[in-house]
């Protein structure tokens, strides 16, 4: 962006060279529930962490339903609620989807995040049979990230059209198009010029 | 939750007596661009299923390719009659991550503005939602309250709609002279006007019939369809993020969480009208503890370029709709690698499923109403 360049000349380059901090990670030890849900289902919990305050579980793609029922009905937990799903598009990790849960519990005022990494062409099971809320929220990930819910009632795309190409929210799709062949079909206002597909990213 | 019958794109297998009802996108009553598509027998709903996404505008891919600067004024065009409130929750989520200190009294102008921008809201909602159901009068009485908040927006922000003077680290403008007299004279007048609506409505035989027992949402329907905002504290939940997780002043103000009993239409109106009441209060409290702060800086200290510390956080602020959270992962650039919204509005109307099934055709146009929605956030 030109506003960012016309700053940089200011600082000499010296927060420019350092590499970027970090929020506070750390990792949990000693929680009861996640030691219930540890001695529950041992395969399932591969990484616990407090990342800014905020509980963080990464859980095996094949155990998150049950995780997540787990969570919802014990006693001690009782994540009634689920506030977010969503999934983000990470192109160079090995398992380049995550789909991330935001939980809270009424009774005990916390929230948790659940995180639940893909491989390319992996589906992840679908949440919906715990919480109806997730209904949308997988349709609108599917749209947008392009991630498969296994199990999903009713998995069409939420906000674009059926007929739409591409999931807007990975990395790899541009930002503007000169040209794109949904609106040449359906609103046939743009006028298609050869070489010029896919070439509008924002510079 | 099972699937719609009448999927968009899947088949109609459709009774003798059975009818498809296209409602919207252009529908005065659909607030916006919303189609529902209504399977019928009679007059009775049996399945809707809603088709949204024509106010689209990758909000959320935008953020990706914009600094963290840049992208404030989109969230105004998010939630288009609460701008403040959108604009509060992104800063908050920005100085959460990059650890930024707000002065005291930035603090207190923003729950005053975003109090304001509450009630303004709420008033565009009753209007509308009235005139829905055939009370017009209401429409141009409300109006008339919330352009008394658009001429104190005007004077501060320099907007009446698309008000932004939040920023990163406190705020633009310092409040001008004669602020605190022209909110105080608002506060004056607001709650005998608010009366002056119940005595209209409150009482009234049609806007019973229409309001009392329509669409019916428990307190477990509510918590598991993920419904938050007025219409989850019309079920009898009483949770609200300004007390469950206080942000800016609130846990220094005192007010109450107004809840309904039977998480019908009507309860939602009510608790709607006691929310203005209790913002009213919110306010004239800040207005106290501002005098204290007055005069003194209102910007924090900020980095020229802001490059929150590579993580990821989640913040929500009680918007008028609902809970409105943003999800942010920072990469250690200028630039967020992944920025989710989570709109209120998109995911409380997915409860009008549940509510319409069995009621009328009119009564789909109450529950729209009911429910608050602004397309411009839920299609974002």
């Amino acid at each position: 962006m030109p506003e960012e360049k016309k700053d940089k000349p200011a600082p000499k380059g010296a927060s420019a060279t350092k590499a970027p901090s970090t929020v506070p990670i750390v990792e949990i030890t000693d929680d009861p529930i996640l030691n219930k849900v540890r001695k529950r289902f041992p395969d399932a919990v591969l990484e616990a962490v407090e990342i800014l305050g905020m509980p963080t579980l990464t859980i095996a793609r094949e155990r998150i339903v049950e995780v997540c029922r787990f969570l919802r009905d014990d006693e001690e937990a009782q994540f009634d609620f689920l506030t977010d799903l969503t999934a983000r598009h990470i192109p160079d990790a090995e398992k380049p989807f995550q789909v991330i849960y935001h939980l809270y519990s009424f009774s005990r005022n916390v929230r948790w995040r659940l995180k639940v990494n893909l491989a390319e062409g992996e589906a992840c099971p679908s949440v919906v049979s715990v919480w109806s809320a997730a209904n949308w929220m997988e349709r609108e990930a599917y749209d947008l990230v392009g991630v498969r819910f296994e199990g999903h009632p009713d998995l069409r795309r939420l906000l674009l059209p059926e007929d739409w190409e591409g999931h807007p929210l990975r990395k790899d799709y541009p930002l503007e198009f000169r040209y794109n062949r949904w609106c040449e079909k359906h609103l046939n206002m743009v006028e298609f010029r050869e070489g010029t597909e896919y070439s509008g990213r924002f510079e | 939750m099972h699937k719609p019958e009448i999927a968009i794109t899947g088949e109609r297998v459709l009774a003798a007596r059975e009818m498809v009802l296209n409602m919207g996108p252009q529908h005065p009553s659909t607030h916006g661009v919303l189609r529902v598509i209504l399977k019928l027998d009679g007059e009775t709903v049996i399945d809707l299923d809603c088709d949204i996404g024509y106010l689209h505008r990758g909000v959320e891919k935008i953020c990706e390719n914009r600094t963290y600067v840049h992208i404030e004024p989109y969230f105004d065009r998010l939630d288009y009659v609460a701008a403040v409130s959108n604009d509060l929750c992104y800063v908050e989520t920005v100085e959460k991550i990059a650890g930024i200190e707000v002065p005291e009294k930035a603090r207190y102008i923003r729950v005053i503005l975003t109090e304001l921008q509450r009630i303004a809201s709420h008033l565009l909602w009753l209007g509308t939602h009235a005139m829905d159901i055939g009370a017009v009068t209401i429409f141009l009485y409300a109006f008339r309250e919330r352009e008394e908040i658009l001429k104190i927006f005007e004077n501060y922000f320099g907007a009446r709609l698309t008000a932004n003077a939040f920023r990163i680290g406190g705020l633009q403008y310092d409040i001008y002279d004669g602020f605190e007299e022209q909110v105080r004279a608002f506060c004056r007048i607001l709650p005998e006007r608010l009366k002056e609506y119940e005595t209209i409505l409150n009482e009234n035989r049609i806007w019973l019939q229409r309001t009392v027992g329509i669409g019916i949402l428990t307190a477990e329907e509510a918590k598991d369809l993920g419904v938050t905002g007025p219409v989850l504290r019309a079920s009898g939940v009483k949770w609200d993020i300004r007390k469950a997780f206080p942000y800016e002043v609130y846990d220094q103000v005192e007010f109450d969480i107004p809840v309904g009993e039977n998480g019908d239409t009507y309860d939602r109106y009510l608790v709607r009208m006691e929310e203005m009441r209790q913002s009213r209060l919110i306010i004239l409290q800040c207005l106290d503890k501002l005098k204290k702060l007055h005069p003194g800086p209102v910007m924090g200290k900020v980095p020229k370029i802001i490059r929150p510390p590579v993580g990821e956080v989640y913040h929500s602020i009680e918007s008028p709709k609902g809970e409105l959270g943003i999800y942010l992962v920072s990469n250690g650039t200028s630039f967020p690698e992944r920025l989710r919204i989570r709109p209120p509005s998109l995911i409380n109307l997915q409860a009008l499923r549940k509510m319409a099934i069995g009621h009328l055709v009119a009564d789909v146009v109450a529950l729209i109403g009911s429910i608050d929605i602004v397309l411009g956030e839920v299609d974002r």
